[in-house]
């Protein structure tokens, strides 16, 4: 392996240890795909931990991680690599996916229904025994190393028809769901990320319990961890409760007035605000 | 012999008789004989031919009677008989031949009049006399009787059948018994005496005979009885039928009794005599005789000879009074015998002779009593009382009765050792009584024994002497008096009493019913008088008694009430009542009813609105008697009607409005308070205020002008209730309240509106509209309060009440209390649990207190921003209530102060001390341990149970519950209880049998086989019904026995008539078959047994039979559905049988009929702004179109991305790819979408009005985006029926036809989803477009018949899944907020939204349409 790659994949390791406080036995099961050289599905609603997952594992794992988040003019070749034009030379630049087939690396694919439907093309080959990337531009087929991991996530609570998952790519993977951590695990997430008192965390987390009870009332998505972690800082800095709140849990949730109503009475039932 | 003849016969009587060999076996008889037993055939063979068949097959038999004459007469009888009763005519050929070898034709003659007879109420038993016939004359010639003897007893029965058949059936036997029994120990002479004694009985009737073929043989074969004395007892007895067959048969049944008794006593010889005896008295009465012979045979042994005829001789002398005094004398004599003697008898038997001629009745009482007086008060006792009755009865025959009744327990106390000596001054005095009048000497008498305990004679005169005062003039006062003296005289003294008698003496002058009222009602007062000493109660009675003079009414109503209201006021508020009372006493009635209701008064508004209301009433009575009568008579209901809107201390403000107005205003003083509790519950208090202010400044200048301002509409009154503030109401809260809830609970509750905040677990009660505040967030608050409150009870174990879940207690309090836990309709389980306590208002209400207290502490845990609210919530309701040291009741004071202090934000007012102070910290710190986790209801019905003992064990006072009771809002829902199935299903039985007033009286018919039959014949129209109703009825008077034993009853016509109207109806459904249709048609189809009996008592009774009829066949379960062209097939899910049911369901596909355009355009015009909008969304949904697509060959434009790599390539020498430009270019999206609308009957209204409306808006954006979609409806009835409308195919372009069709869409039938979901994924499966979405919109759970419950939820949900299996994808719009239990599970395979408001479909059908493809 070369000096160069090397100085590349330094880049990318997780240096310092990412908090994550595991839901289940997800860790367990991660470990264990990445030592059967096994590709990982994380699915679950928005803000549940996923990314941090991944993050945390590359840490443990001592591997270089790879994070390709996917939107819909996400081509092949943005994540193989592709040539350029520097002066008047033509140059190589490796994409994600290649830096991470050659150093062994973890690929994280966020999102992946995003993508454009090319990109499973050139996944497949890698997330069944092949192990192997073909790259047509340079004539070159890549086997991975056995350190080499894919991760992909995917958001199954979207409501399109349009974005769902082919089952034939969905079937490859080994499928981790995250969802939104229990109560007391939620808590301790959000007095830690956010640095607030356990009562304010607690508060938090029971009221967002409730307002998850929403999904299928008009409210697409639950209130995720991430943003209550937003919220729990905000409510620690000088803004005021009230406004703290609405712009964490309340104004990004909905644009149902009732609906933001409900949630309001929700929260005061929490906050005095 | 003729052979012509015996071939002639031969074929008369069918092949099956082989003649010549009967002709050789009867050949011994001589050739002569068979040829006329022949003869005698052929003839009856013209009759009829099975009977003379029979006739020649037992020709063997007729050969053996020595004469041919029999042989003919038997075949007369037979062809006689054949007109009348075919069977029996076959009898008498068959039996008779038997039985001709024992008897003579008489008596077979006797034996067919027998069967005959019994045949016309019995066919069946007609028989069974012919089969035992040969039986008994077998038997009884085998001991030797002559021939004559089964002739004599036949006769008997014969004689009596049409007396009592089943007593003629059974003589026979009973007698050949007897007979043989006497043939085998005494011989013919005694068979002969008996038969001649039934014969001379006979005319007595069925129970003489029967009586003496079972028990008077035992007198002729009782050994040690001379035949004189069994001369005797005949003679006795023979005299006693003449007069009284029943006594007779007593006699005759009782004789081996008797026999038995007298030979024990070792006195047998006595029976001549007593009977001898007997039988003078029989002359006189038969029942005498028969009373005589018991008495004596009882008393046997105890009387000599001599004693016997000097009883008769006395019963002699009375029995010219009456005989049932004679009769009831000879009863008891033996008893009286010994207790008085010789001597003291005669005296009675007098005595009696005088009260009987006056009354017999009394003589006939007197003597039943004697017997017990004489034990327990002594011969003395008796004397006197006897006396007394003799004076008595003359005066007055009722007093007599009555002494009567009392006199066992008189003489009793009488003849006490410490009473004896008083015996007589105490008849003494009530004979004096008894001049004047009977029943005050009786009264007197009967309660001697207590005057004399409580103050010996003198008191005894003293008493006698007031009612002899009070009697004079009216003796009920009297008897009224004596029958509370005691107790008066023990607690007053008997000067109290005649200041009492005096208060009377005064009031029965002008209100004699009040002067008798007077003295139980002062034993009441005397009874509750705790705490009030002797003095002060004399005290207070002076003061009442004052008032009897101007008003008596008033006087009874204030004793009565006197010891509530002590119990509840102090002795200077007794006065001040006191006060308004006579105040308010020149009103008459008016003050009277004042005083009624004083305790209701009191307690709901305390002493100041009673204090208010009496001056209220003595202000306006002079002007509006009648009006200030009904204000008061209805102010307990007014009152009531405040606590009921929880506004009970608003009362009091608008009493106070009516006294300051009433002085100028009188009529609109009572129209204010009349119309008080609506004007609070519609303005609130501080409405009710300010619009109360400007009425009462109009009603000073134009009174007629304010009432008719209070009497309009409320709304109405415009002007005066400016400034009032407007609430909130139900209907804006309820959208954001139910989101709420739905986030707190995790599931849909159904918010409605009640008149008290409630749950049942799925729904939340809450007031309509709330406006105690004059800013919408104290109002806003208090809903949140409120709603929060109850979704608390359904999160936190507040419902589901279950005793099971408290056994021991439930022992305890079942042991405690000794009362049974029963249900009780419109109660619930808690109701019922409650019911067990003797107060079970107080312990509801303690419930209630502490499962409050614990759910608030339950949110203060959860919901810590909550609290404040909560306080601010419980503040108002505590302000809205009457303060509780103004409750009078002490347990509803204590309750309230317990309420308050478990209550966050409320403080206990009241400076506590004493018991009271004790009992609420002792709640108080029981209720503290519902403060843990995971307490539930049941926790808080400990503390309540324990709370409730410790009250109860304090303070006695009834409770007055804190609460106007309202029972819980109905389930809408109507549940299926056993009693209203049993009850519809009676109610229908007997409107089958056209009879809806009552039960049929009379016997059941049992059922028989063909009955059966021709019932499964029946055919649907009326007209077959009628035709086997008739057949039916028929049969029904024909030949069919009735009755499965020997019945004492007459003819069985006249009960039959009575289901002859339509009797097979009432056969096909007996009860059990009616009420189980009745539940499954429940089951099936959620039709109620209240519904189907309302519906099926309209009709006539046939109607009605083929309504049930055809829910039956309903229920029937057929099998799978044959092809039928142009019609679809599908199957059908069956969740239990876990398989699919091929072939099950039909659809039929039709293109709807287009209706009036005019719906397009009002639905364009009130979407107008609507419809722009989401045009324009949907054109930019259009991206694919207006895409350029990179990497084309040829473009308008130079693709850049690929111009890089073309240059790159080209370098790197190798092949550069081609097609470098773009092109903009036009796409289809590669949708289809099917929306599939629920046109069932149940979204009439609101739900298909949006749906066409929602139709038209998705239309107009789809038209914009160009996704091919398709309009389809459904509905149907029954699953060979499922109708599926094509509103807009997807090939069809949208224009005025489809908009047509749209308009049309309208509600049908049932729904049955899943097959229509099916057809819709049939359709679609048939399309080209990668991505196929299935939108459903229904309004709830699937129904159809047979079609409903869990099986639709499952089928529909297989249909769903099956689409999902075909690439499929779904979404369920629905807008049944009930659905929470079965949607997700129905739609688990599909994505969903339950759309709170039906409203939102045409708006956000769109929005869900563009999440769900982009």
């Amino acid at each position: 392996m070369s000096q160069a790659l090397d100085d590349v994949l330094k880049n990318f390791e997780v240096r310092e240890e990412p908090f994550y406080l595991p839901q289940g036995n997800e860790i367990e099961l991660f470990d264990a795909a990445y030592h059967e050289r096994l590709p990982v599905l994380l699915t679950g609603p928005t803000g549940t931990g996923k990314t941090r997952l991944v993050e945390y594992m590359a840490w443990k794992l001592k591997r270089p991680l790879f994070t390709v988040a996917c939107h819909e003019d996400l081509s092949a070749s943005d994540l193989t690599g592709r040539y350029i034009i520097k002066g008047d030379e033509v140059i190589w630049i490796d994409g994600p996916l290649l830096m991470a087939v050659k150093g062994g690396g973890i690929i994280y694919l966020d999102e992946i229904v995003e993508a454009r439907k090319d990109v499973t093309v050139v996944i497949h080959p890698l997330t069944d025994h092949r192990r192997y990337l073909p790259v047509e531009k340079l004539g070159c087929l890549y086997r991975a190393p056995d350190e080499f991991m894919m991760v992909m996530s995917y958001n199954p609570h979207y409501q399109s028809v349009l974005k769902e998952l082919k089952p034939s790519t969905r079937q490859r993977f080994i499928t981790i769901h995250l969802d939104w951590p229990e109560e007391g695990l939620e808590v301790s997430i959000i007095e830690r990320e956010a640095s607030v008192d356990i009562d304010t965390a607690r508060n938090l987390v029971r009221a967002a319990n409730r307002i998850r009870n929403l999904v299928h009332e008009g409210l697409e998505e639950g209130v995720s961890t991430r943003e209550l972690v937003y919220a729990g800082k905000l409510i620690k800095s000088s803004v005021p409760l009230g406004e703290a709140l609405r712009a964490t849990l309340i104004e990004p949730l909905t644009q149902d007035g009732d609906l933001k109503r409900a949630i309001e009475e929700v929260l005061k039932n929490y906050f005095n605000f | 012999m003729n052979k012509d003849f015996l071939e002639i016969l031969n074929g008369c009587l069918g092949a099956d008789l082989d003649l010549n060999n009967l002709k050789e076996e009867l050949g011994i008889h001589g050739e002569e004989r068979v040829e006329e037993l022949f003869a005698t055939a052929a003839m009856v063979a013209d009759y009829d031919v099975t009977l003379a068949r029979e006739f020649v097959r037992h020709a063997s038999f007729f050969m053996r009677s020595p004469t041919q004459d029999v042989t003919v007469k038997l075949a007369a009888l037979a062809c006689a008989i054949l007109q009348r009763q075919p069977a029996i005519a076959l009898h008498v050929v068959r039996e008779g031949a038997r039985l001709l070898a024992r008897v003579d034709f008489d008596t077979l003659r006797v034996v067919e009049g027998l069967s005959e007879a019994i045949s016309l109420y019995s066919i069946n038993y007609a028989h069974r006399v012919w089969e035992e016939a040969e039986r008994i004359v077998e038997d009884l010639v085998e001991h030797g009787a002559t021939g004559r003897t089964p002739e004599r007893i036949y006769r008997l029965a014969l004689s009596i059948v049409q007396d009592d058949w089943g007593e003629a059936f059974a003589l026979p036997g009973k007698m050949t018994k007897s007979v043989i029994n006497l043939l085998d120990t005494l011989g013919e002479e005694q068979v002969e005496t008996l038969l001649s004694l039934g014969e001379a009985f006979s005319s007595a009737g069925a129970e003489v005979l029967d009586a003496l073929a079972s028990s008077g043989v035992s007198l002729i074969t009782h050994p040690n009885v001379t035949p004189e004395d069994r001369e005797k007892v005949w003679q006795t007895i023979s005299e006693i039928v003449r007069r009284s067959p029943k006594s007779a048969s007593e006699v005759l049944r009782s004789l081996p009794h008797c026999l038995s008794l007298l030979e024990e006593k070792n006195c047998l010889g006595l029976l001549g005599v007593i009977f001898e005896q007997a039988l003078r008295l029989s002359a006189k009465s038969g029942r005498l005789g028969e009373g005589f012979i018991r008495a004596m045979v009882e008393g046997g042994g105890e009387l000599t000879e001599e004693d016997m005829v000097y009883l008769a001789t006395l019963t002699e002398s009375i029995a010219p009074s009456g005989y049932l005094p004679a009769i009831a004398f000879v009863d008891v004599s033996v008893s009286l015998w010994q207790s008085l003697g010789r001597e003291g008898l005669a005296q009675a038997a007098f005595a009696l002779a005088g009260i009987s001629r006056i009354s017999p009745e009394v003589g006939v009482h007197f003597m039943k009593v004697s017997p017990g007086i004489c034990e327990k008060g002594g011969s003395r006792s008796w004397s006197l009382i006897s006396r007394f009755i003799s004076e008595v009865t003359a005066l007055d025959r009722a007093a007599a009765m009555r002494f009567l009744e009392k006199s066992l327990v008189l003489a009793e106390e009488l003849a006490r050792e410490e009473n004896i000596a008083w015996q007589e001054t105490a008849f003494d005095l009530g004979r004096e009584l008894a001049i004047i009048n009977a029943r005050v000497a009786v009264a007197f008498l009967e309660h001697s024994p207590s005057f004399l305990k409580v103050g010996g004679v003198s008191v005894l005169s003293e008493i006698a002497a007031i009612a002899r005062h009070l009697g004079k003039e009216n003796w009920s006062t009297a008897v009224a008096m004596l029958s509370s003296a005691s107790d008066l005289v023990e607690q007053m003294g008997i000067k109290g009493l005649s200041l009492l008698a005096e208060m009377a003496h005064r009031l029965q002058t002008n209100y004699s019913y009040g002067s008798i009222s007077l003295w139980a009602k002062v034993v009441e007062l005397l009874e509750h008088r705790d705490g009030i000493e002797r003095a002060e109660l004399m005290d207070l009675l002076t003061q009442v008694g004052k008032l009897a003079e101007t008003n008596g009414r008033l006087v009874l109503s204030l004793i009565e009430l006197l010891p509530k209201l002590i119990g509840m006021l102090s002795r200077e508020e007794l006065t001040e009542v006191m006060e308004v009372i006579s105040g308010a006493a020149i009103t008459g009635n008016a003050g009277k009813r004042l005083i009624d209701l004083s305790p209701v008064i009191l307690e709901s508004m305390g002493l100041e609105g009673f204090k208010l209301l009496g001056g209220l009433v003595k202000s306006i009575y002079p002007s509006l008697p009648d009006e200030t009568l009904s204000l008061i008579e209805n102010t307990p209901h007014t009152l009531g009607r405040y606590e009921a809107i929880d506004e009970g201390s608003a009362a009091l403000l608008v009493y106070r409005r009516g006294v300051e107005v009433c002085g100028k205003a009188p009529r609109f003083a009572v129209a204010l308070i009349e119309k008080g509790p609506d004007l609070i519950s519609s303005l609130g208090v501080v409405g009710f205020e300010i619009v109360s202010s400007h009425l009462i400044r109009i009603a000073c200048l134009d009174e007629k002008e304010a009432i008719s301002a209070i009497s309009r509409d409320i709304k109405a009154m415009g002007l005066f209730a400016q400034g009032v503030p407007e609430g909130i109401t139900i209907k804006e809260v309820k959208p954001v309240l139910g989101v709420y809830l739905k986030a707190l609970l995790g599931k849909r509750v159904e918010i409605l509106e009640g008149r008290k905040t409630f749950t049942d677990g799925e729904r939340i009660y809450l007031p309509g509209r709330i406006r105690d505040y004059v800013d919408e967030q104290s109002n806003f608050r208090l809903y949140k309060v409120m709603a929060t409150l109850e979704e608390a009870k359904i999160e936190y174990g507040g419902i589901g009440f279950s005793v099971g879940k408290l056994r021991e207690l439930l022992d305890y309090v079942l042991k405690k209390h000794g009362k049974s836990l029963s249900m009780e309709k419109g109660r619930d389980v808690l109701g019922n649990f409650c019911a067990l306590f003797p107060e079970p208002a107080l312990i509801r209400d303690l419930v209630e207190i502490m499962e409050r207290f614990r759910i608030e502490r339950v949110l203060f845990r959860e919901y810590p921003g909550l609290r404040r609210d909560i306080g601010f919530y419980n503040q108002h309701q505590a302000k809205k209530k009457v303060p509780p040291n103004r409750i009078l009741n002490m347990k509803h004071r204590l309750v309230e102060l317990i309420a308050h202090g478990l209550m966050e934000g409320v403080a206990v007012g009241e400076e506590l001390s004493g018991p009271l102070r004790e009992i609420c910290e002792r709640s108080w710190a029981k209720a503290r341990l519902l403060e843990a986790k995971g307490t539930d209801i049941h926790d808080a019905v400990r503390v309540a149970v324990s709370v409730y003992e410790d009250i109860t064990a304090e303070i006695k006072d009834p409770y007055r519950s804190r609460h106007f009771r309202s029972t819980a809002p109905t389930d809408r829902r109507p549940s299926l209880d056993m009693d209203s199935l049993a009850r519809a299903s009676q109610a229908l039985e007997r409107h089958l049998k056209g009879m809806p007033g009552g039960t049929p009286s009379g016997m059941r018919v049992e059922r028989e086989g063909g009955e059966r039959e021709s019932s499964a014949r029946y055919d649907r129209s009326p007209s077959g019904l009628s035709r086997i109703g008739q057949k039916e009825g028929r049969s029904d008077t024909g030949k069919t026995m009735r009755g499965d034993g020997p019945g004492r009853r007459g003819p069985v016509g006249k009960d039959s008539l009575a289901f002859n109207a339509h009797p097979p109806l009432r056969d096909v459904y007996p009860p059990e078959k009616i009420e189980r249709i009745l539940k499954s048609v429940y089951r099936d189809h959620g039709l109620t047994p209240e519904e189907v009996e309302r519906r099926v008592t309209m009709m006539m009774p046939y109607e009605a039979f083929l309504f049930l009829r055809s829910l039956e066949y309903s229920l029937e379960k057929d099998t799978e559905l044959m092809a039928e062209p142009g019609t679809f097939l599908y199957p059908e899910w069956d969740a239990d049988m876990h398989e699919y049911r091929a072939n099950w369901v039909r659809v039929r596909e039709q293109t709807l009929q287009g209706g009036s355009i005019n719906c397009y355009r009002d639905v364009m015009e009130k979407y107008r702004g609507l419809v722009k909008k989401i045009r324009r969304e949907f054109q930019l949904l259009r991206p694919d179109s207006l895409k350029k697509r990179k990497h084309e060959r040829e473009g308008t434009e130079i693709d850049l991305d690929r111009m890089v790599e073309y240059l790159i390539d080209c370098r790197l020498k190798i092949t550069p790819p081609e097609g470098n430009y773009i092109m903009p270019h036009r796409l289809r999206r590669d949708i289809a979408v099917s929306f599939l609308l629920d046109m069932s009957r149940s979204t009439k209204g609101s739900v298909i009005e949006r749906e066409k409306e929602a139709c038209f808006i998705i239309s107009e954006a789809l038209h914009e985006v160009g996704d091919s979609f398709g309009i389809f409806g459904f509905s149907g009835d029954r699953r060979d029926n499922v109708e599926f409308y094509i509103i807009k195919s997807f090939d069809e372009p949208y224009g005025e036809q489809i908009k047509e069709r749209i308009s049309a869409i309208t509600d049908h039938y049932e729904n049955r989803d899943g097959a229509a979901i099916r057809h819709a994924v049939h359709m679609l499966k048939k399309r080209r477009e990668r991505t196929k979405i299935l939108i459903l919109i229904s309004d709830g759970k699937p129904v159809d018949k047979e079609y409903n419950g869990s099986y639709a939820v499952e089928d529909t949900r297989m249909a769903l899944k099956e689409a999902f299996r075909d690439g499929i994808k779904s979404f369920c719009i629905t807008v049944d907020k009930k659905g929470a239990e079965y949607l997700p599970r129905m739609y688990s395979s599909s994505r969903w939204v339950v759309m709170d408001d039906i409203s939102q479909l045409p708006e956000r059908i769109t929005g869900i349409y563009r999440m769900l493809t982009t």
